[in-house]
């Protein structure tokens, strides 16, 4: 090889490879690995927005399952609701926000979809007022801006209430006016005018919380609200583990092979199982238990200490009290569990096992968010609390039945005969608290009889506990905590941690906090 | 035609000198009473001359009065006249500077006079034979300025180098590491330590400005023995290596045998903490699987002995066993070189199921095709493979399990299912290290060629290009029957190729100006283009246990990626000296990237640098300054985002939800993070000066340097508050500066011809400071670090425990305990900064004949840390710290408002001392170490980071050997740390405990080596 072929053959080489055309080309910003805003489906945004309102509000109810003692609490007030607590439900709220935002582009130019912005709009102002019930002040209208203001101030709590009413009434224009049906709708199959009665059962939910006599009134004449079980909202879980989770988040606790870490609070126990001359027909689709044995030495180190109120309620049921600290013994598979409803766990017919092994539901559960029990007992406290037109007892009642009757629906084949609550003992039970209600010395007590009823009837939603407890103080009884008594009830909850770190124009306060609405006295509940 | 002539006249030439009258010259050649091997003897004014021989002789025919030079390296000449038949002559060493040349990058030689920016150098003999499989961690310590982080003892694992701190918060800062003069995409584990010539380190942005936005984090430029030819005298070398090290755990801590499994001195069997009654107090209690009677029939209702089990722990570690082999061939030729070699690595781990296995295989050929023009090329193909287990969970409760469980004797496997069993329902650790695990298989390919052209002996041009291919297989997975991310089981498999073609043009120049003045100038392009792809396929719920293969499961999801990006510049140095005293350097790039948009691409950044070299322009007389310089540079960078940052995309589930009627839902979303159109490069600057020194007959030498970096445009990726709709946002925000202080100082304590001492010491200070983050007040860089302007970066940002004025705790009235911020609703604050004040390693070696011992001490002095594994142990009450723990402790402080935070004053105005009493495990377990303040460390270590001793023999020692040279070498890594800011028998060690979360233990290793060469 002579030295010009070297030279030539080198030479054709190093052209190729500098001036080929891959290393001239700096046009790639381009990502290919997603989807552009362009190819967006309205129907799969829409589901987004579907299921993140259903992540928020089934978290923000699960951090207030210890607080409003259906389960133990094992901690304090303020650990429970410490700045993380609500980093998730915060990112929740605002991320379906962001998607609805982008709907009602896509809206803007196509006014065939007013039935996804209808359902959009709902399920925000749902969401935003919940936050606002347990945050007070947030963002809102500097909110999701993206890159145009990356520290948004918190607005007047009452003042986003007042714009998501308007929004409501925005809602429910769209939501007349349909023309085409989104492709899944998770909660309604597809029927506007149910979608209408929940934004109305909504608004009468935030004048209730505003404590807004003539505007509740006003609902109550329009009568269009969420009256019986088949209008209930509600998000229904499935038995599927992969590849999306897409079980009752409970259900998760009790029947995993880890084991149920939380106790089921002892209060709660009593309330159903003691407090009443009768049982409470929901008992046994309430929790399950997984053993028929009494706890005891390791088990029941609380036993004989003068600071617990209940340590042990009876019959199995191994709960703990509120706000008990004590370290736990190896009883993961011998504690009392969520049952049947509305987890989707095991329906209680002494038929003892680990979780993970009974026969249940598969986490095939429900999340009642606002029913037509919610509605009714909403009803007797307005009339109790606000002097708001209608009947009391009438709504109290129905509001029990329909409880119980949407229980003892829920899954009747998974209802052992011999075990399953019969007609007969709900109309004892009703026919018990009316005469209890009829004999009750005044409004105070009568709303206490409601309040009651509804924190019996909201498990697995203890958001309208929460709610329900800072607007009247109800139900009387309620335990406190076992030591720690001095740390204050959360009025609000601490400002989610990543928020108040990454936004400069949010500020971490007290849980000492009342969110506008909430006009009781500091020291009123504990 | 011009080479005939010079044949022809050296021919004449010689002709005539074998006509003129000749004689014999023969004698000894010899330094403080040694004789001198290889002095070379000439004739002055010819070409004829010689050799001394192993003994210093030489013997040279001369004509008549003649006059013969004498000369050595580091020795002055010396020329004397051939009067005499019989010479002996004494040569005196030099201890003035030689004119060292060095690579810089790029392939580019220049005269170390000459640099005005520092650059450390470490030969291949200090990286050979170690007990470590890793490069980046046979350089600990032993360079000013880098540091490198130890991610944990897991075999196999890949540290961290970082190179004067970190530029940058979002954008790597890992160095560019260079094979061979080109740039390679691999980690450094995939290079075999045995096969390194040399390996250099560049800091600055000057130093590594030739390779643009790509060396802004520092360039460690390696010279492999394949690629690091010579042409010369025809010669074959043959070099063969083998270490075997044994690995065990280092830092475990000394756990207390006193007291048992339970809660406030009561047993409880489920518990994972020792708090329970001491062994003395109590016989027998249940085995811990008694209430699985189900399960295990055979422990059914069982007694067991109340005992400790003080090794409970350590069985769980194995000691591993590696083994390096590495075979290393070279033969040159007069105009060709040729180069092979190999290594193989086999390392176990110090945990079941970890092991690592490397082989490497390199070949490098240079030849000189005419006299203008030289190629050469290598290649290099590396595999490495890799088992562990999948995740870091394994070590959540390991490190403290109850103190009488002994965790090796329990079924680990539910016997019908192969589920996990355990004493509690958590993961049992055997049960992942026999269930789960993650192989990693990666292969590359490695080669690059090279052709330089010289037009004369001022210009040449140089092409190089390097394509480096890596693919990597990963197999990740878990049988069903864990706990929470193990539960049903999974299956990842992951296959990454990623390509990278570099390739440069260099046109250098270099002329004398007149007698004085000297110019020498690079001018250049580069492109870079790097193209990526990924398959994967994700599968869960496991149908038959045990058995791994995709269609053992039934959810799958499957992804694929793709990305392309370009990476182009043009560079020129241009550097002008003064009589080789004085030099001065002006250099500039423009680079071109394609991972923003069209108008930010381009950014031109330039740099200056001098050198002044005192010794060479004044004459200091004396041996006390044998060399100094001053060097000072001004360089700027660029750093180009990630791809894929500046345009909108959403977010696609195929499987978000499933129905209750089966339906699977799709949903489509904004994605979390917000692009930004407007994402430009960093812009990085930095001021270096520097002193380099050899004093005292260069027993002493000294290199040190300071440096300032202010790094603009900071490409953050900035956490959102989610109610701006975004989670994050790649955004340039801000500035960052470092100030750092760099020392090599060498000391030869002792020099005599058997015996040396060289002490060597390497100091490094630095710290980086958040100056401006736009006007946010503070950004999230991890878990608990945080960048927030005025303070260092990354400090840690937790709750902590109220005091008072004068520092004392506040002390809840109702119970005794601490009171801690979160508690009353009061937002965390900077509670440390990780970053040490300063390091200091002391490198000692120390030769007698054939025998060398080397010791590398190492302290760090400062820094704190958040320790998770800290706070673990201590709240489980297993180590000696909490052994004392009968009675009752009343916490030190005053009381306190629990609404407010401020201290309670009695009618006096004085605060009142807490006087409630409380037991240990209310104060340790429930409160103490709930404050983050008070679960934070300071991270001063000393640890001797090695020992070895070798001893050497050569042929000429012993003359019957077969090979030239063989060493035999012991040593040990990581022998002895001691981190004193640490609860005393926790026995942490900084190192991998500098994350949040449990990280693998460190290791301890001792090597037996044996290198022969032929």
């Amino acid at each position: 090889m002579t030295i010009k072929k070297i030279v030539f053959s080198l030479s054709v080489v190093i052209s190729t490879l500098l001036v080929s055309c891959e290393v001239t080309n700096f046009d790639l910003q381009d990502d290919p690995n997603s989807l552009t805003p362009i190819s967006v489906s309205p129907d799969f945004l829409l589901n987004e927005i579907q299921i993140r309102f259903e992540e928020s509000l089934s978290e923000l109810s699960r951090n207030t399952n210890d607080v409003m003692r259906y389960e133990a609490m094992s901690d304090t007030y303020s650990d429970v609701a410490e700045p993380s607590a609500l980093n998730g439900e915060w990112s929740d709220v605002y991320a379906l926000r962001e998607n609805m935002m982008l709907l009602n582009e896509l809206v803007d130019e196509d006014e065939d979809l007013r039935f996804h912005r209808g359902i959009a709009k709902v399920l925000h102002a749902y969401s935003m007022a919940t936050l606002v019930d347990y945050l007070g002040d947030i963002p809102f209208s500097e909110a999701n801006a993206g890159g145009e203001n990356f520290d948004p101030v918190p607005d007047d709590d009452a003042a986003i209430y007042m714009a998501l009413l308007d929004d409501l009434e925005l809602a429910i224009e769209d939501l007349n006016n349909v023309t085409f049906v989104p492709l899944n709708d998770l909660y309604f199959d597809g029927d506007a005018t149910r979608w209408i009665k929940l934004a109305n059962s909504l608004k009468l939910k935030l004048w209730l919380n505003i404590g807004d006599t003539a505007q509740v009134n006003a609902l109550l004449i329009e009568d269009n609200l969420i009256e019986t079980i088949a209008d209930d909202f509600q998000f229904q879980y499935s038995a599927t583990a992969t590849p999306a989770d897409s079980r009752h988040p409970l259900f998760g606790r009790g029947y995993e092979p880890g084991g149920q870490s939380e106790y089921l609070g002892n209060y709660f126990i009593w309330l159903l199982k003691d407090s009443k001359e009768l049982r409470d027909p929901r008992l046994r689709y309430y929790m399950y238990r997984q053993t028929d044995t009494a706890p005891a030495g390791d088990f029941l180190n609380c036993e004989g200490n003068p600071i617990y109120d209940f340590c042990y309620t009876g019959d199995f049921y191994w709960g703990r009290d509120h706000g008990d600290a004590a370290s736990t013994p190896n009883d993961r598979f011998l504690k009392t569990i969520y049952g049947l409803y509305p987890s989707g766990g095991a329906f209680d017919a002494n038929n003892p096992v680990a979780g993970q092994n009974s026969i249940n539901l598969g986490g095939a559960g429900i999340m009642p968010i606002l029913t037509s029990f919610h509605i009714n007992f909403f009803k007797a406290e307005a009339v109790l609390r606000l002097g708001a037109n209608g009947d009391a007892a009438t709504s109290l009642e129905t509001g029990i039945r329909n409880s119980m009757q949407k229980v003892m629906e829920f899954d009747p084949s998974s209802a052992a005969t011999g075990f399953a609550a019969s007609q007969e003992d709900v109309n004892n039970y009703v026919v018990s608290v009316m005469e209890e209600y009829a004999v009750a010395a005044n409004a105070d007590a009568r709303l206490n009889i409601v309040i009651r009823e509804l924190y019996l009837a909201t498990y697995g939603n203890s958001i309208e506990s929460y709610n329900a407890y800072r607007r009247t103080g109800f139900p009387a009884n309620i335990q406190i905590p076992i030591i720690n008594e001095s740390i204050p009830f959360p009025r609000t909850f601490a400002m989610p941690l990543n928020p108040v770190n990454r936004n400069s124009s949010l500020n971490q306060r007290p849980i000492t906090t009342q969110v506008f609405w909430d006009t009781n006295p500091s020291d009123f509940i504990n | 035609m011009k080479m005939k002539i010079y044949y022809l006249l050296i021919c004449l030439f010689t002709g005539v000198l074998s006509f003129a009258q000749q004689k014999e010259v023969s004698g000894t050649v010899s330094a403080e009473g040694t004789p001198l091997p290889g002095v070379s003897v000439v004739e002055k004014g010819t070409t004829n001359g010689t050799q001394t021989d192993f003994d210093g002789n030489f013997k040279l025919s001369v004509k008549e009065n003649a006059i013969l030079s004498f000369s050595y390296i580091g020795f002055e000449s010396l020329e004397v006249s051939a009067s005499n038949t019989t010479l002996n002559i004494t040569l005196q060493e030099d201890f003035n500077e030689l004119d060292e040349v060095i690579v810089v990058g790029q392939g580019i030689s220049k005269s170390k006079k000459a640099l005005g920016y520092a650059v450390s150098t470490v030969s291949g003999e200090e990286l050979e034979n170690k007990a470590e499989s890793d490069v980046a961690r046979a350089l600990q310590g032993k360079v000013a300025g880098v540091q490198i982080l130890n991610p944990g003892g897991s075999t196999g694992s890949e540290p961290s180098v970082r190179i004067r701190s970190s530029l940058s918060l979002t954008q790597t800062n890992s160095p560019l590491i260079v094979v061979n003069n080109v740039p390679f995409s691999g980690n450094l584990i995939d290079i075999d330590p045995n096969d390194i010539a040399e390996l250099s380190v560049l800091k600055g942005l000057n130093a590594s400005l030739v390779y643009g936005s790509e060396g802004r984090n520092g360039v460690i430029l390696i010279q492999t023995k394949s690629g690091s030819l010579v042409k010369g005298e025809a010669k074959t070398t043959v070099n063969f290596s083998q270490t075997t090290y044994t690995n065990t755990v280092a830092n475990l801590p000394d756990y207390q045998n006193k007291y048992g499994q339970g809660s406030d001195g009561t047993f409880a069997g489920g518990n994972i903490g020792s708090w329970g009654p001491s062994f003395s107090s109590l016989e027998s209690v249940p085995h811990p699987y008694a209430p699985q009677g189900d399960l295990f029939p055979e422990f059914s209702g069982l007694d067991v002995p109340y005992q400790a089990f003080p090794n409970n722990v350590r069985d769980f570690f194995n000691t591993g066993i590696g083994s390096v082999t590495s075979l290393n061939l070279t033969s040159r030729q007069e105009k060709t070189s040729f180069n092979v070699s190999a290594g193989y690595t086999d390392e176990t781990g110090i945990i079941g199921n970890n092991d690592l296995r490397r082989f490497n295989i390199g070949l490098g050929g240079q030849a000189q095709l005419t006299e203008k023009l030289n190629i050469s090329a290598t290649l290099n193909h590396s595999t490495r493979k890799r088992n562990s287990q999948s995740g870091t969970s394994i070590f959540d409760l390991l490190l403290y399990i109850p103190r009488n469980v002994d965790v090796l004797s329990l079924p680990y496997e539910n016997p019908q299912t192969g589920a996990n069993a355990y004493y509690r329902a958590s993961q049992n650790p055997s049960w992942l290290i026999n269930n789960t695990g993650r192989n990693d298989d990666v292969v590359r390919i490695f080669g690059t060629m090279a052709a330089d052209y010289k037009f004369n002996n001022n210009l040449s041009l140089t092409y190089r290009v390097g394509y480096d291919s890596e693919t990597q297989d990963e197999f990740d997975f878990s049988n069903k029957g864990g706990i929470d991310d193990f539960e049903f089981g999974f299956l990842s498999l992951d296959y990454d190729k990623q390509v990278s073609v570099d390739q440069f043009l260099i046109l250098s120049a270099s002329y004398d100006l007149g007698s004085k003045f000297g110019f020498d100038s690079q001018l250049g392009i580069n492109s870079r283009y790097i193209t990526s792809k990924s398959n994967s396929s994700d599968t869960e719920s496991q149908i038959v246990f045990g058995f791994q293969r995709p269609s053992n499961y039934t959810a799958v999801e499957a992804g694929a990626t793709r990305g392309s990006q370009n990476l182009a510049g043009t560079f020129g140095q241009f550097e002008f000296n003064y009589d080789k005293f004085l030099y001065l350097t002006l250099s500039g790039r423009n680079d071109w990237g394609s991972t923003v948009e069209p108008e930010n691409q381009q950014l031109f950044y330039p740099g200056a640098s001098f050198s002044f070299v005192p010794t060479s322009a004044f004459d200091f007389g004396g041996t006390a300054i044998n060399y100094l310089k001053f060097r000072g540079a001004y360089a700027t960078s660029s750093g180009y985002p990630d791809l894929f940052r500046t345009r909108s995309v959403l977010n696609s589930n195929p499987q978000r939800f499933v129905t209750n009627d089966g339906n699977t839902i799709v949903t489509n979303g904004v994605r979390s993070l917000l692009p930004n159109p407007n994402l430009t490069p960093e812009l990085h600057r930095e001021f270096e000066l520097g002193v380099e020194g050899k004093f005292f007959k260069n027993r002493v030498t000294l290199d040190a340097s300071v440096f300032k970096r202010i790094s603009e445009d900071q490409i953050l990726r900035r956490d959102l508050d989610r109610s701006t709709g975004f989670d994050d946002v790649f955004t340039n925000v801000g500035r960052i500066d470092t100030e750092g202080l760099e020392v090599d100082l060498g000391i030869d304590l002792v020099k005599t011809k058997n015996f040396n001492w060289n002490f060597r010491n390497i100091f490094t200070a630095y710290e980086t400071l958040v100056v401006d983050l736009g006007g946010t007040e503070q950004i999230g860089l991890g878990t608990r670090n945080f960048a927030i302007e005025g303070e260092p970066l990354g400090v840690l940002v937790g709750s902590y425990a109220m005091r008072d004025n004068q520092g004392n705790f506040l002390i809840n009235p109702d119970n005794g305990e601490l009171i801690i911020s979160d508690e009353i609703g009061l937002q965390d604050r900077v509670i440390g900064d990780p970053t040490p004040d300063w390091t200091v390693t002391n490198i000692n070696s120390i030769s007698y004949k054939g025998f060398s011992l080397m010791a590398q001490l190492e302290y760090t002095h400062g820094g704190e840390n958040f320790s998770d594994t800290v706070e673990d142990l201590m709240e489980r009450g297993v180590t000696r710290d909490t052994e004392n723990r009968e009675g009752s402790f009343v916490l030190p402080g005053v009381y306190g408002d629990t609404g407010t935070g401020l201290a309670f004053l009695d009618s006096d105005g004085n605060a009142i001392p807490n006087t409630i009493q409380q037991n240990s495990l209310r104060t340790t377990f429930s409160n103490y170490y709930n404050a983050d303040d008070l679960s934070t460390f300071d991270t001063s270590v000393f640890r001797i980071r090695e020992i070895a001793l070798a001893y050497s023999l050569n042929d000429k020692q012993i003359t019957n050997l077969p090979f030239k040279n063989i060493t035999f070498k012991l040593s040990g890594r990581n022998v002895f740390y001691r981190a004193p800011g640490f609860p005393e028998f926790t026995n942490i060690d900084p190192e991998v405990d500098a994350r949040a979360g449990t990280t693998i233990p460190t290791t301890k290793r001792y090597a037996l080596g044996i290198n022969i060469s032929f």
